[in-house]
């Protein structure tokens, strides 16, 4: 009881500090959200608007398939009332792990503090093998759905019924932030569509940016990676180089992935190559989540 | 052994105990959906199975002393243990060649909505030990979990992690010659992560105290003066604290103590074994740092660590001819650092000791014995996060009978993670 008093002290200090910054009063009582990465993090924000507060996790220019479970995730994670995680194991490799040293039973998978976008997302991918001579596979689907403003507003709408389970008051306000992002998000698409129309192909780095090829209708050509989580072997650039010879296309990565085998390519297709963030910024809105991938649509349509 | 791993894997596979109910997993790792779809009739409980992994470790081993090496740095003065060859349980003591050194086989997953179950066992040598085996609640109250069975004690920092969870092929010396290799008991363990601004976890342990090297209890018997005394034994407890500093710099400091009721060993002086018991008291500090680059495959990530443990036994000859004070005072430190020079490529050194201080005192009166000291480097190469190929080259310099014996060692390890298995904190 105690500690519930002394973390409310907390959370009414930090808002505090912020309100000092703003000169804006601070909503009564927030709900405290973890959001793994920072695009989980703009789902919550839209739709939780300023009932939420939301800390994320995942560093944004790094890669969140690989990140140690650390005491700061943990701390975060006892003190939230909703984790909003990607899933389709993205963050197998920390996540469970932190969780089970948070100690807070109202975040555990199937609590209603546990929400998991990949639950409620079509899927590419979905079903592969389990087999790990393939790489680092996810059965489970492709993970990267989060740059598909399509899909993460249709998880969007299925976060607000989730919110909506922790402050019934504010359920329409979240139905109303989720179908204004939806709104926003398809209105977008039409014309990223347009852009990106006649674009020859995309080669990436990693199975990352398969959901806004897709959404675009744009071709994937090919991985640096020779199987997912690999990095890149002279013998396999190589054979992309004879393969793609004469094509037209640009070389998509993220800023994380090392530039050695792209520039390679590059320098061997006369392609141009992109190096962009994959995550929006932690404090992203749905603007600046939207303009994050106008940017990788700019770069899908830069070998038109 | 193939034969062994397999009946054990299928016994349990086979389980239909309430008790070991997990939930379905995926071959990538626990399943954390919150919504599984619905799967086809007819593997109904088969995906009630736990996350199953199996974890070989071989190496190939070499020294310069005929294969006797480990027993140099484990015979050290102080530290030679009667009746023990003195190798722990992730041997120390290999044989110059090809060894299997255990077959780590894990099990995890949730019983109910109110614990988790883990259950870690290792084969090797024609035996099966369960290294863990315990339950741990999901929550029971914010920030409190309790865990109960068979598991290593959460002090110092290297303690709980299993041997694929280590950058070097064996564990250090504080460990090896102060606790037998690990602190891994029965009992009970109590946790707190407070809702503080830092993470601070201050956590407590009822054992039952049946440590080789620190707490062990021997048959009792008239003859040799042992006096039976009942369980839990050791107490320990432990804090460990880690402050935000960053998306890239992660550190964390730890104190432990541990305090036995009881600890029975027989000694040897001058040819007489003299059955010794009392209590001991260990304490220890511990500092890791981490420095994640963010870039791929580990290129730039560095970790420090440093342990320090001290260890005091007050004993006496337990006979009927009165108290005779045989208590000892001794510690040990390692400091190491390891490096990702190149993707999936990492490298590293320790420096380890055992006995800085090393008082012992004896029938002829307090002896002041000298230090183990190693130094070690190795490199290990990740093909992927579940396979990694390790060289590790060791020069010990270790007191025998007050003659500083100095030895070279080599290992080349291989080990692998099959199927599913849970992720690791930090």
């Amino acid at each position: 009881m105690s500690a519930t008093r002394f973390g409310l002290r907390i959370r009414l200090l930090l808002p505090l500090v912020a309100a000092l910054a703003l000169a804006v009063p601070a909503p009564a009582q927030t709900i405290d959200v973890v959001a793994t990465t920072s695009s989980m993090g703009v789902l919550a924000r839209v739709v939780g608007g300023p009932a939420v507060k939301v800390t994320v996790l995942a560093p944004p220019d790094r890669d969140a398939h690989y990140l140690i479970a650390r005491p700061s995730m943990m701390l975060a994670l006892r003190r939230a009332d909703l984790l909003v995680a990607v899933g389709a194991d993205l963050e197998v490799g920390w996540l469970p792990a932190a969780l089970r040293s948070a100690g807070n039973r109202k975040v555990l998978p199937g609590q209603p503090g546990y929400f998991e976008g990949a639950a409620h997302v079509d899927l590419l991918e979905k079903g592969q093998a389990a087999d790990r001579s393939r790489g680092d596979v996810h059965p489970a689907g492709n993970p990267h759905y989060y740059m598909d403003p399509l899909r993460l507003s249709g998880a969007a709408r299925a976060l607000a019924s989730h919110l909506a389970r922790l402050r019934p008051g504010s359920a329409t306000a979240f139905a109303a932030n989720a179908d204004a992002f939806a709104k926003a998000a398809s209105e977008r698409v039409v014309q990223w569509k347009a852009r990106a129309a006649g674009a020859p192909g995309v080669l990436l780095f990693h199975k990352d940016v398969n959901y806004l090829a897709d959404l675009l209708g744009v071709p994937i050509v090919g991985y640096v990676e020779p199987v997912p989580g690999v990095p890149p072997t002279a013998s396999h650039l190589r054979d992309l180089v004879t393969r793609l010879q004469g094509t037209r296309g640009v070389i998509l990565h993220a800023a994380f992935q090392p530039s050695d085998g792209p520039q390679y390519l590059a320098k061997n297709l006369g392609w141009p190559v992109q190096r962009l963030q994959l995550e929006p910024p932690p404090d992203a809105d749905l603007p600046a989540y939207l303009a994050h991938v106008e940017r990788w649509v700019a770069a899908v349509a830069s070998a038109k | 052994m193939m034969a062994e791993i397999l009946v054990v894997i299928w016994l349990l596979s086979q389980a239909r105990d309430p008790a070991l109910p997990l939930p379905g997993v995926t071959s990538a790792g626990p399943h954390l959906s919150q919504e599984p779809e619905a799967q086809e009739q007819g593997d109904g409980q088969a995906r009630f199975n736990p996350a199953i992994s199996v974890i070989p470790d071989v190496a190939y081993y070499n020294d310069n002393r005929d294969g006797a090496a480990g027993a140099l740095v484990s015979g050290a003065d102080g530290f030679a243990r009667h009746g023990e060859g003195g190798g722990n349980a992730h041997g120390s003591d290999l044989e110059r060649g090809f060894n299997l050194r255990e077959v780590e086989v894990a099990f995890s997953g949730a019983v109910d909505p109110y614990f988790d179950a883990s259950a870690i066992l290792a084969v090797g040598d024609g035996e099966v030990e369960a290294e863990e085996v315990y339950i741990q609640t999901r929550a029971l109250a914010p920030g409190l979990q309790l865990r109960a069975g068979k598991f290593y004690s959460g002090i110092g920092y290297l303690n709980a992690k299993h041997s694929h969870q280590w950058d070097f092929v064996d564990r250090p010396l504080p460990y090896s010659h102060l606790l037998g290799g690990t602190l891994g008991e029965v009992g009970l363990q109590a946790t707190w992560l407070p809702s503080l601004p830092v993470y601070v976890l201050i956590g407590g342990e009822l054992l039952q105290g049946a440590n080789e090297a620190f707490a062990q209890q021997l048959a009792a018997s008239e003859e040799q003066g042992f006096a039976a005394k009942g369980g839990p034994r050791l107490f320990t407890g432990f804090v460990k604290v880690s402050p935000g500093l960053g998306d890239s710099h992660t550190l964390q400091v730890g104190s432990s103590i541990a305090h036995t009721r009881s600890h029975q060993e027989f000694a040897v002086e001058h040819g007489d074994e003299e059955p010794l018991e009392g209590s001991g008291t260990l304490v220890g500090a511990d500092l890791v740092y981490h420095y994640d680059s963010g870039k791929q495959w580990g290129v730039g990530d560095l970790t420090l660590q440093g342990e320090y443990f001290w260890r005091r036994h007050d004993l006496a000859v337990a006979s009927r001819a009165g108290r005779l004070q045989r208590d000892r005072t001794q510690d040990g430190f390692y400091v190491q650092g390891v490096y990702g020079f190149a993707a999936r490529w990492k490298g590293g050194g320790r420096f380890d000791a055992a006995g800085l201080t090393n008082q012992l005192h004896v029938r002829d009166g307090l002896l002041r014995l000298e230090s183990v000291r190693r130094y070690t480097a190795v490199l290990t190469f990740m093909p992927t996060e579940f396979s990694r190929l390790r060289v590790q080259y060791t020069r010990a310099d270790s007191p025998i009978r007050a003659v500083r014996e100095k030895s070279n060692q080599l290992w080349v390890q291989l080990q692998i993670s099959l199927g599913a298995h849970g992720a690791h904190t930090f």
